[in-house]
């Protein structure tokens, strides 16, 4: 097991080095002149010159590079072209936001898809199964942003029941996580509903019912237990792209979370905070990834990796 | 998957293909978008580019009396007589949002911006005024006019009494007496206020008498023959006919009051409109669903079902172009990694590894931050977020494929591997490349539209449902139907193709899971 995730972890550690040589490259790649951006198109070739310099932009690629490595393992991002505030700083208040955001989202998404996915499974090819099917559809097709939008409109603006937009108390955090754990809920569904239905066909289920058990008590005592373990890996990757995929949501309500900060940054074509931001999006998808593949195996023992 | 049968096999495909309903009506449904989609532009009511106030009059449709109200004006006098009154000073307190005109003892209101607003008609010592909606959400009342209950008869010299105060709010409320006018006066002119300052650049000279505004206000005009306190104690001090004039605001009107002499002709003591409160569409943007626009008008007052329509066909395009370059730059890397195998594929699955453990829409993101925000490089985007799919799909099925004893055959009497892919392998995976070409456009779209939404798509004036949702956001605290109908639109679409995706797996491929 150890030998498992040590071997993982050193996995890692070539993508990390694109994902950073990408993460550099970025400012080099995209067009427009960063410093002009930075520091305003109207400016003097001497002094361009000079900002040029300084910045280190007239270096050889690679020491602008292994610049660059040493500054974001000491945890330095630049600072905001835009706000000019530290990167780093922001990001750490911003974090927070998003965590919390994917938590509840994850919460709803879990106990609406859990009960669904487990209730249409039991009573496969009834008309409820059908309607869990259709409405799991249906639900994958919608904008979450659009739903977003709808909820405000509904129980915000219409209703008053909830703040539109903006964060701190619960009742800010409730609208927007059910918009994001909405979407989640339905892959739930769908993927503890193909997976009660497999076990569902094991041998021990049928001694079971042979043996004469309710049916509720199959489900309970011997099925789930063994059906949630897939569910397990599938509730944590969703995690991962949550964490991330918050960027639309968190932009309709104005959560002030990392999304958010990531589509203001792209607008305003702030690079340091982008670079940053794509960076810890992919090292925050690494580590989950990772986390998912070990709790998989040492739930299952069967699952063996080579 | 072939079989022998005397059918052919795309004959045998529709046989099973019927028995999924829920994908044939999906299918059918998908057929009626993409007529919608070629037919768009020819078969909208209105052109979606264009404010529909401009295409009125070419399409013989009289909208004038919708839009402009108009209000009846009565005077009525000290007698208790009810008469037309003319030559009105007219005001409308912001004239951005409605100019105001008369004619023959009623006023004419045409709407110019939206919001609220008062209209004040005064005339002498008698002020009253209105309020004004335009497409505006509900703002608090204000007070529209007031009225003054003097004695009836004579009164003699010396004689103190009080004056009956009647305030009328807009929303049709009387406040009676001095007191509970007072208690109410704040919130009342406190909306008042707010009114006035969301008034422009102006507000800088009048702010010191809207503060003055929350006062009741009593005057006397003649000092000689009657006395008032400001809390409306009126003393009688000489003989003859005295005013006493009381003023909120700009709102006022006054009482004669006949001292030891006889009440003269009666005096004009309130302006009495037909209506308080009036509420307008505004005739620049922004009209409720209706018959003569299906889904309402958006800010700048398009039709939307037309714009809904006209969108149709460039949502579509979005997503099968994205799809399509993807599935192509997606197979040919899953071939080259499947087929050749070797360090080919290390690198390829590597990548592919890499760019699917990410979620769609951050890789999106990051392919427009690079290359810029534009309906163009969305669609560049969605392929990209494709490509890694494909590659996974065509690689597993190449490696699969070419264990085949027909493929091994023709590789041993030294067939191209050129010919080999295009002959022999392709053709196998077809089915499973065109399901996953179905699934995944559904997908495109709703990626599209959300990169649109946040602004990443350059032009929001395209009639493109994603670009709708995304310029209409910015209202849809004030106004449903610029966001619902484009939404709705885009969830049938997405809906149906994922439906038709569904049944496509289940007849071509039942061992397939998401």
């Amino acid at each position: 097991m150890a030998r498992y995730i040590f071997g993982r972890i050193l996995g890692m550690i070539p993508i990390l080095v694109i994902i950073s040589i990408l993460s550099f490259l970025f400012v080099h790649l995209t067009p427009g002149d960063p410093i002009r951006i930075m520091y305003g198109a109207e400016m003097d070739m001497a002094t361009y010159e000079k900002v040029k310099a300084n910045l280190g932009f007239h270096d050889p690629l690679y020491v602008q590079y292994g610049r660059y490595l040493q500054q974001i393992l000491s945890g330095d991002f630049g600072v905001s072209y835009k706000t000019k505030t530290n990167v780093s700083d922001e990001i750490g208040k911003r974090f927070l936001y998003t965590l919390g955001l994917t938590f509840a989202a994850m919460f709803w998404a879990l106990i609406i898809g859990l009960v669904v996915g487990i209730y249409s499974a039991a009573r496969r090819k009834s008309i409820w199964d059908r309607i869990g099917i259709i409405s799991t559809t249906t639900i994958i097709s919608i904008p979450e942003f659009w739903f977003g939008l709808m909820l405000m409109q509904m129980f915000a603006v219409q209703l008053g029941w909830f703040p539109t937009s903006g964060s701190g108390t619960f009742a800010h955090l409730l609208l927007p996580s059910i918009t994001l754990g909405f979407g989640v809920s339905a892959i739930i569904a769908r993927f503890t509903r193909s997976s009660v239905l497999e076990v569902l066909q094991e041998d021990f289920v049928r001694t079971a019912k042979a043996k004469g058990q309710r049916e509720s008590v199959i489900i309970w005592t011997h099925v789930l237990r063994n059906a949630l373990i897939p569910v397990i890996t599938m509730t944590g990757l969703q995690f991962g792209f949550l964490l991330g995929g918050a960027v639309v949501v968190e932009q309709v309500f104005s959560w002030p979370g990392l999304g958010s900060y990531l589509i203001d940054s792209v607008l305003a074509r702030d690079y340091p905070a982008m670079q940053a931001l794509i960076l810890l999006f992919s090292v925050q998808f690494l580590i989950v990834n990772l986390l998912v593949d070990i709790s998989y195996s040492l739930v299952n023992p069967q699952i063996r990796y080579e | 998957m072939k079989s022998q049968n005397t059918h052919s096999p795309f004959q045998l495909f529709l046989k099973k293909f019927k028995k999924q309903t829920m994908a044939v009506v999906a299918f059918w449904i998908l057929i009626g978008i993409f007529l919608l989609g070629l037919a768009g532009p020819w078969i909208t009511p209105y052109d979606p580019n264009r404010p529909v106030t401009e295409q009125y009059e070419e399409k013989g449709i009289d909208k004038t009396k919708e839009l402009t109200g108009s209000i009846q004006i009565s005077g009525i006098m000290s007698d208790g007589t009810e008469l037309p009154v003319s030559e009105l000073m007219l005001q409308s307190t912001n004239r951005q949002i409605s100019t105001v005109s008369e004619s023959n003892g009623s006023i004419t209101i045409t709407p110019v911006g939206q919001g609220s607003t008062t209209v004040l008609m005064a005339k002498g010592d008698v002020a009253s005024q209105i309020k004004l909606d335009v497409s505006a959400e509900d703002s608090p009342p204000i007070l529209t006019q007031l009225l003054l209950q003097g004695p009836a008869g004579m009164v003699k010299k010396g004689d103190i009494f009080q004056l009956d105060l009647e305030a009328r709010l807009s929303n049709d409320v009387k406040l009676i007496g001095f007191e509970q006018i007072r208690s109410n006066l704040k919130q009342v002119v406190g909306a008042n206020k707010a009114v006035s300052q969301e008034n422009n650049g102006f507000v800088t000279a009048k702010k010191k008498q809207s503060e003055e505004d929350g006062q009741i206000h009593y005057q006397s005009t003649d000092e000689k023959v009657v006395r008032v306190t400001p809390d409306g104690m009126v003393t009688a001090l000489g003989q003859g006919i005295g005013q006493v004039k009381v003023s909120i605001g700009p709102v006022s009107t006054i009482v004669p009051i006949a001292v030891e002499t006889s009440m003269q002709e009666p005096v004009l003591v309130q302006i009495q409109p037909s209506q308080t409160h009036i509420a307008l569409m505004d005739n620049r943007k922004h009209q409720q669903p209706s018959l003569l626009h299906w889904f309402g008008t958006d800010h700048q007052n398009r039709d939307i079902f037309s714009r809904v329509l006209a969108g149709t066909r460039e949502t579509l395009f979005i997503g099968f172009v994205s799809v399509g370059i993807g599935a192509v730059i997606g197979t040919l890397l899953g071939l080259l990694a499947g087929y050749y195998g070797r360090w080919i594929d290390s690198i390829i699955t590597r990548l592919t590894d890499i760019l699917l453990a990410f979620p769609g829409i951050l890789l999106a993101i990051a392919v427009i931050a690079v290359l810029g925000a534009g309906m163009v490089n969305i669609i560049f985007a969605v392929a990209v977020f494709t490509v890694p799919i494909f590659i996974r799909i065509v690689r597993g099925s190449a490696l699969a494929l070419k264990q085949m004893t027909y493929v091994e055959a023709a590789k041993s009497i030294g067939v191209q591997d050129f010919v080999i892919i295009i002959r022999h392998i392709l053709p196998g995976m077809l089915p499973v490349v065109m399901v996953y070409l179905t699934m995944r456009i559904g997908t495109a779209i709703l990626l599209g539209a959300a990169l649109s939404f946040l602004g990443l798509g350059g032009d929001i004036t395209a009639p493109e449902w994603g670009a709708m949702l995304s310029a209409a956001k910015d209202n849809s605290r004030n106004f449903f139907y610029p966001t619902f109908f484009p939404g709705i639109a885009i969830v049938l679409t997405v809906v149906c193709f994922n439906l038709f995706g569904d049944g496509l797996r289940d007849t071509l491929d039942p061992k397939l899971k998401e």
